[in-house]
């Protein structure tokens, strides 16, 4: 993709895309690092089955591979099944010696952390804890809590988690519905305590790309005015209005460090941001050199994994995202293709290179496609582009109301003369 | 939204981000969503009782096709304009064409037959990239506007100029397009997002570029359209963006589908658009225009979908619950409907949903067993609680009553 707005070279692909968004990277270069919540959040859908702790465990090595830098692997807090799971999980991290930041969540409960303590000695892991606590008013008015209490609260559970050698991830449930003076005292007051990360959490996915920004950058303004510069911002949000991976990057352009995600956007109600999706678009910005070829295969493992498939619609990595059946897209690839650019073919209709996800452009034949996509089909299947085959399967095509399958285009391709 | 409880970081605007006054939608379900290669392509009866929804759910306008494409688009499109006409179905059709005569034709035999004006949506690639492909000159892009555009206005059609791959082509080649296209009396632009290649920032910057080109020519009145695609996964954000910047009709389809990975799902769209205030908040007509698209185009509704999804008002996780419980115990209604939620399910006619799962607490079958008229004894709560963490998946109905039955029977 072009790096600058406008022209580049005379020949290159790059110098043929003007690109409006270029500014974004050029003025925002920057690392993001990334936290998968798949095993934390992603089990919380109502939809996903729960894994066995073999199952995690070979999600957690692909994970290792893709430049995801830590992963939540749940809530030891939840009961004495949660916790010796999460025990067995950190001895595999410990014992395969992943490159993963371990991370599990606790409420702000001393009884959490215990469990967390423990999961941590018996795997002889570094642990970053997840240490959580509603600050918005609903949830206050919901729960009948005080803010001087959750002051309190939170000074302490966070003094003992690092007094007990847990690094402190501290995040404010529902900051985004959270009054800008509450969170920063609440925020103040874990730093204060020890805490190395805060987490803004957009917990019921209420935040525009817009709320985001401000809410980063107030928050960076407030860490700074303390003195409390090395302290990391993460960004945890929801789909609900379908703004997830806007949010996280308008996030991260704001100055979160760690954008968190599930594999296939499985979570709570509608899901989280997709970490497939994070990883492509960061890598659009230039944000981050995750290894994206392995990126199906994280999602098929997922959907293996959870119970769940993966929709044809999905960005990136659905069986539709690079895919057409429709005649003027396909005329402009045939072009494409029959110059032997490949990498024409590979943006003309398409805002990301399917090469990158190690997947290619494919064009189909359907009732809205024309003479181009069955040329291509033919091509690429090695038939001879005879103009009674074309017309045959033309006809075919247009008295489909479906796509055709391969199975019946091999067919129709190969039928002897008009019938 | 209760004030007082929610603090909204979207709103306040130091930066005074324009508010919109009055936005339309475009439905493209049955132009660009069957371009989708998943879905099936459904008869003309089943395509109006979408448009029907379509009424309810407030859209004004809807491309119902492209009969430039070949005879069954040509006549399927003729039969929805003329029930839309008998009808008098509250919504504009229009429909899709080339820069080519035959294409503008088929739009104008339509029109002049069922006796209303159509609006002709006329597409033309104006990317670098595409010109490459296609072997076009800027100057063979200005030609085919004027002529394709002139062809139209002569012959009333209300004409909508796409710049197709709008967010990958330069600056100075669309100022000359579009020239062109205002020149010879269209009415509308549309910045096509073809690829699905921008950003909000890229959607900001274009919209404000077209808007100040329009400006220097004192053509004001000339409404942009914003039509995306959600390869990024960027489709919905970008769409509201555009609205921000001043785009007053935004493009989208039934459940995204489209080319590719889709457009923004057209239910997403309205339901932000009612969450910023934009159009009304009765937004219960979605559901069923959801469902009939899932129905008439054979492809099921996500169960993680946004706003018609079946997860989306639904929780199993011990936390949630027991917030949702206490919001319960307070008899108040609207906490309940918000302290987990960003929409309101109440706004689409649904309720928030708590269940019984591995990741439950006391709270879910507290809930469930109060929903469900059954004694809330602490041994009962305790039997199912058991049996939901021993499962690997959430408890269904069934399973629950069962259980719960069996837990009544033993302290009987």
């Amino acid at each position: 993709m072009s790096r600058e707005a406008g022209p580049a070279g005379p020949d290159s692909t790059e110098s043929l895309v003007y690109d409006w968004g270029a500014a974004e990277r050029e003025s925002g270069r920057r690392t993001v690092s990334f936290c998968d919540e798949t095993l934390r959040e992603g089990l919380q859908s109502p939809s996903s089955r729960l894994p066995t702790v073999e199952e995690r465990l070979e999600f957690l090595h692909l994970l290792g591979g893709l430049g995801v830098d830590a992963a939540n692997v749940g809530f030891p807090g939840a009961g004495s099944k949660a916790r010796s799971e999460v025990a067995s999980i950190c001895r595999g991290i410990a014992a395969a010696r992943l490159l993963l930041q371990a991370q599990c969540a606790a409420r702000t409960r001393i009884e959490d952390l215990e469990a967390v303590h423990a999961v941590a000695e018996s795997a002889g892991l570094t642990i970053e804890v997840g240490l959580f606590i509603g600050s918005s008013p609903l949830r206050r008015a919901a729960e009948g809590w005080r803010l001087d209490d959750q002051l309190r609260v939170v000074a302490r559970s966070v003094a003992w988690a690092v007094a007990h050698g847990l690094r402190v991830l501290f995040v404010t449930e529902d900051t985004t519905r959270s009054r800008p003076d509450d969170v920063r005292r609440l925020y103040l007051e874990a730093v204060r305590a020890g805490a190395t990360r805060v987490c803004i959490a957009d917990t019921v996915g209420f935040a525009t790309p817009l709320g985001a920004q401000r809410l980063t950058a107030f928050l960076l303004g407030a860490l700074s005015d303390t003195g409390a510069r090395d302290v990391g911002i993460d960004w945890h949000g929801h789909n609900d209005r379908g703004l997830a991976v806007a949010c996280a990057l308008a996030a991260a352009s704001a100055g979160a460090g760690r954008l968190h995600g599930t594999a296939l956007g499985i979570g709570e109600r509608v899901g989280n941001a997709p970490m497939e999706q994070l990883l492509v678009n960061a890598r659009m910005f230039e944000w981050s050199k995750a290894n994206l070829g392995r990126l199906m295969d994280y999602a098929t493992l997922a959907s293996c994994m959870l119970g769940v498939e993966i929709p044809a619609g999905q960005p990136f990595v659905g069986r539709d995202a690079f895919s057409t059946a429709t005649g003027v897209h396909a005329a402009a690839m045939l072009k494409a293709l029959e110059r032997n650019d490949g990498e024409l073919l590979d943006s003309v209709y398409s805002a990301v290179p399917a090469a990158w996800l190690a997947r290619r452009q494919q064009v189909e034949v359907g009732p809205l496609s024309g003479v181009s996509n069955i040329r291509f089909w033919l091509r690429l299947h090695g038939y001879p582009a005879s103009d009674e085959a074309i017309a045959r399967i033309l006809r075919f095509a247009k008295g489909a109301d479906h796509v055709l399958s391969d199975e019946e285009l091999h067919r129709l391709a190969r039928a002897p003369g008009p019938l | 939204m209760p004030s007082d409880l929610v603090f909204d970081w979207n709103r306040e605007r130091p930066g005074g981000v324009p508010q919109r006054r009055a936005l339309e939608f475009d439905d493209e379900t049955l132009r660009d969503g069957v371009q989708s290669p998943s879905v099936r392509i459904p008869p003309v009866d089943e395509q109006l009782e979408l448009v029907r929804h379509m009424v309810r759910a407030g859209i004004g306008s809807a491309d119902v096709g492209m009969p430039g494409s070949g005879a069954r688009a040509a006549a399927d499109a003729e039969s929805l304009c003329r029930a839309i006409v008998a009808e008098q179905l509250a919504i504009r059709p229009n429909c899709a064409a080339r820069t080519v005569a035959a294409d503008i034709e088929a739009v104008l035999a339509i029109q002049q037959r069922i006796g209303a004006p159509i609006e002709i949506a006329l597409f033309l690639g104006a990317s670098p990239i595409r010109c490459r492909v296609e072997g076009w000159s800027v100057d063979d892009l200005v030609r085919r506007t004027e002529s394709a555009v002139a062809l139209a206005v002569r012959h009333s059609a209300p004409v909508v100029f796409v710049t197709e791959d709008t967010t990958r082509s330069h600056p100075d080649t669309l100022r000359r397009v579009l020239s062109a296209a205002a020149e010879n009396g269209a009415r509308r632009l549309c910045v096509a997002d073809t690829a699905g290649h921008a950003t909000p920032l890229t959607v900001i910057r274009v919209i404000r570029f077209v808007q100040r080109v329009l400006g220097e020519w004192g053509r004001r009145e000339i409404g942009l359209d914003w039509h995306g695609h959600n390869d990024r996964g960027l489709a919905v954000a970008n769409a509201l963006t555009a609205a921000w910047a001043g785009a007053s009709r935004i493009h989208a389809t039934a459940l995204g589908v489209g080319e590719r990975v889709g457009n923004p799902p057209m239910e997403q769209v309205i339901a932000n658009a009612a969450l910023e205030g934009w159009v009304d908040r009765d937004i219960r007509a979605l559901p069923g225009y959801a469902a009939c698209a899932a129905r008439i185009l054979g492809v099921p509704i996500p169960f993680e979908a946004p706003v018609v999804g079946r997860d989306a008002f639904r929780t199993t996780t011990g936390v949630h619950a027991a917030a949702i419980a206490k919001a319960r115990a307070a008899e108040d209604e609207s906490l309940v409907d918000l302290v987990y939620s960003s929409l309101p399910a109440s706004w689409l006619g649904r309720a928030q949903v708590v269940e019984v799962g591995p990741q439950s607490g006391a709270s879910n079958v507290r809930l469930w067993l109060a929903d469900h008229g059954f004694a809330v004894g602490a041994r009962t709560v305790a039997a199912i609680l058991a049996a939901a963490k021993r499962s690997n998946r959430p408890l269904s109905d069934d399973e629950l009553l069962h259980l719960a039955h069996e837990a009544e029977r033993g302290r009987r």
